[in-house]
């Protein structure tokens, strides 16, 4: 028999009598008494009713009980001044993706974006908070072994190196608001009953960033890519020997394109699987410009 | 004075708690999506058909086994053994969480009714708003009604208002937790028997009693099947004792398990419980669900209007 905390505890259960709804109690702490008020010690709260009982001040700065004027007024600004109008791209290691690959969570037959990633219930992304996405981080580049097709919002050059020494293919491509919001939780986006809207392109201060080949930009030109892949591979010493099944390479997303093999302007209903897509020419030339 | 309480309050506090209680305990009466009204095997979102178990065998550690017994026979008759998995039947045993739970299923439905009228409703109903006598040179005390709170048949003035719910809801994994817990106690005080299908040769109930004695089974006995339609012998056998209860898996809970001693499942119930039970201890959706327990099923809304996206 293995030995352990839980072993030693069920063969405890085994000697003691039979649980029943007799025998069975709360954590201790888990009731607290419930408190009255300050019966005859109220009213005044022991400062007193005449000026021979108000002869104590208490602490410097105090104001008769409001806030004082030390505490209302700060002098720096709050630690998270300005965090509502700045854009987050919260953290997934190379650690946590390998960890949802060998779990069984993300399949690497099939190309990884935002939606497979929220899809698995243990990333993700919360668009109230202003996060556009994900940001693929190096932590845990040396364990990374798995061959993906991934498409990220943001990564840093070791995560790249990383992706594209097993053989893998990284993209970074940006999502609006919202089609962040259709993508960080797809069920709900569907049942909501909202054409799938199109993506949007990048804002002035981002633009640069997904216009450069060396982030594999999804805007960027694919003979320079291929040029800072064989650079990449040359500052980190690797070589890449084997690439991605040619199945997997033909997964191409179109720069409005949220999901795989949807596009923009259709309505999809899973329930009734069907889907409606718009016939007028004008329609179809807002979604797919 | 007279027409300011005309207003019943009692009334007002009574549609109050219909109105609380109706939209609160949609949660019980209805679980799931409120969209869906195809049956089961037809709604895309039923994620329990598609969940496969294979994938959650239990990879670390003894597991833990279980003699498969039959009820042909009044002596004790072992047909196999079974492998049960640790995460419903072995689990470190938390008290406290089987506490919860049987607190909530014996409070959750307790309405109290009691009601103090204040001094207003006495006097609506009794009536006696008017001064008793003038404020001076009666020798007597100085009172405004016959009905304040001083008086004999006086209004309470801070008494028990009204019809009181103690209805709330524990989250969704706290209840699933209770029912591992549970089962781990219970299989580990031996009182789980696991029996391959509830055939008896008689509709005797002394056939049951005999059972019992023989077996050593405990004073009260919870017999679990999947399905709720029960063969016909045992359900004649045992309608009569009143300790010896049939339940379909659906209505398996903890106040139930714990006041009976002994629990007997019967193989498929075995495996549509453990199947369950990691679908509900392993789902990717469970931040939705434990939404649905906090806030209550929420009606699909069409957003096409309201939430028009930039084009």
């Amino acid at each position: 028999r293995m030995s352990g905390v839980r072993e030693k505890a069920l063969q405890y259960l085994r000697e003691v009598p039979r649980l029943t709804h007799g025998n069975i109690r709360n954590l201790p702490g888990t009731r607290t008494p419930k408190k009255r008020g300050y019966g005859q010690n109220g009213k005044e709260r022991g400062w007193g009713a005449s000026a021979r009982q108000k002869l104590h001040f208490g602490p410097l700065g105090y104001e008769s009980g409001s806030t004082p004027i030390q505490r209302k007024t700060a002098f720096e600004r709050s630690y998270n001044y300005g965090i509502h109008s700045v854009r987050q791209f919260p953290p997934l290691s190379l650690y946590q993706l390998q960890l949802a690959i060998d779990t069984n969570r993300l399949d690497v037959t099939k190309p990884i974006d935002m939606a497979a990633l929220c899809g698995t219930g243990v990333f993700f992304l919360d668009p109230s908070k202003n996060q556009f996405g994900f940001n693929l981080s190096s932590d845990g580049m040396d364990l990374f072994k798995a061959k993906v097709h991934l498409e990220v919002q943001w990564a840093d050059e070791q995560a790249i190196a990383a992706v594209e020494r097993n053989g893998g293919k990284i993209t970074t491509s940006y999502y609006d608001i919202h089609s962040v919001i259709a993508a960080s939780d797809a069920f709900k986006f569907l049942k909501s009953g909202q054409p799938i809207p199109r993506r949007l392109t990048p804002p002035g201060n981002l633009l640069e960033y997904y216009i450069n080949p060396a982030n594999r930009g999804y805007l960027a030109d694919p003979v320079m890519v291929e040029k800072e892949k064989e650079v990449l591979a040359q500052k980190y010493g690797y070589s890449i020997s084997d690439k991605l099944d040619d199945r997997l390479l033909s997964f191409k997303k179109d720069p409005r394109q949220i999901f795989y093999g949807l596009e923009p302007g259709w309505i999809v209903s899973v329930q009734d699987k069907t889907i409606y897509k718009p016939k007028e020419a004008d329609v179809k030339q807002i979604y797919t410009t | 004075l007279i027409h300011f309480y005309k207003r019943s309050k009692v009334m007002l506090a009574k549609a109050r708690l219909a109105e609380v209680l109706r939209r609160r305990s949609s949660e019980f009466i209805k679980l799931g999506r409120s969209a869906s009204t195809l049956p089961a095997n037809d709604d895309q979102f039923d994620f329990l058909s598609s969940f496969d178990i294979k994938a959650h065998q239990a990879r670390y550690g003894n597991p833990q086994e279980v003699w498969v017994e039959s009820l042909e026979t009044v002596q004790p008759n072992f047909t196999g053994i079974r492998q049960l998995h640790q995460d419903v039947f072995a689990v470190y045993p938390r008290i406290d969480l089987i506490h919860k739970n049987v607190v909530w299923q014996t409070t959750y439905s307790k309405v109290n009714y009691a009601h103090a009228k204040t001094v207003r409703e006495m006097i609506h109903y009794f009536g006696g708003g008017a001064k008793p006598w003038p404020q001076k040179r009666m020798g007597r005390a100085r009172h405004g009604s016959i009905r304040s709170p001083q008086w004999k048949d006086g209004g309470k003035a801070h008494g028990p208002r009204g019809p009181k719910s103690f209805y709330h809801m524990i989250p969704y994994h706290t209840r699933v937790f209770g029912l591992t817990h549970t089962l781990t106690v219970k299989f580990i005080q031996d009182d789980i028997h696991v029996v391959k299908d509830l055939e008896i040769p008689t509709d005797d109930p002394d056939f049951i009693h005999e059972i019992i004695s023989s077996r050593g089974w405990g004073k009260s006995t919870l017999v679990v099947d999947k399905d709720d339609i029960f063969p016909r012998n045992i359900t004649a056998a045992t309608d009569q004792i009143k300790h010896v209860n049939l339940m379909p898996l659906y209505g398996l809970n903890v106040l139930s398990m714990l006041k009976h001693h002994t629990l007997i499942l019967t193989e498929s119930a075995v495996e549509e419980l453990t199947k369950k039970i990691l679908f509900a201890l392993n789902r990717t959706d469970s931040y939705a669900r434990t939404g649905l327990s906090h806030c209550g099923p929420k009606p699909v809304d069409l957003k096409i209007e309201k939430h028009r996206p930039v084009v």
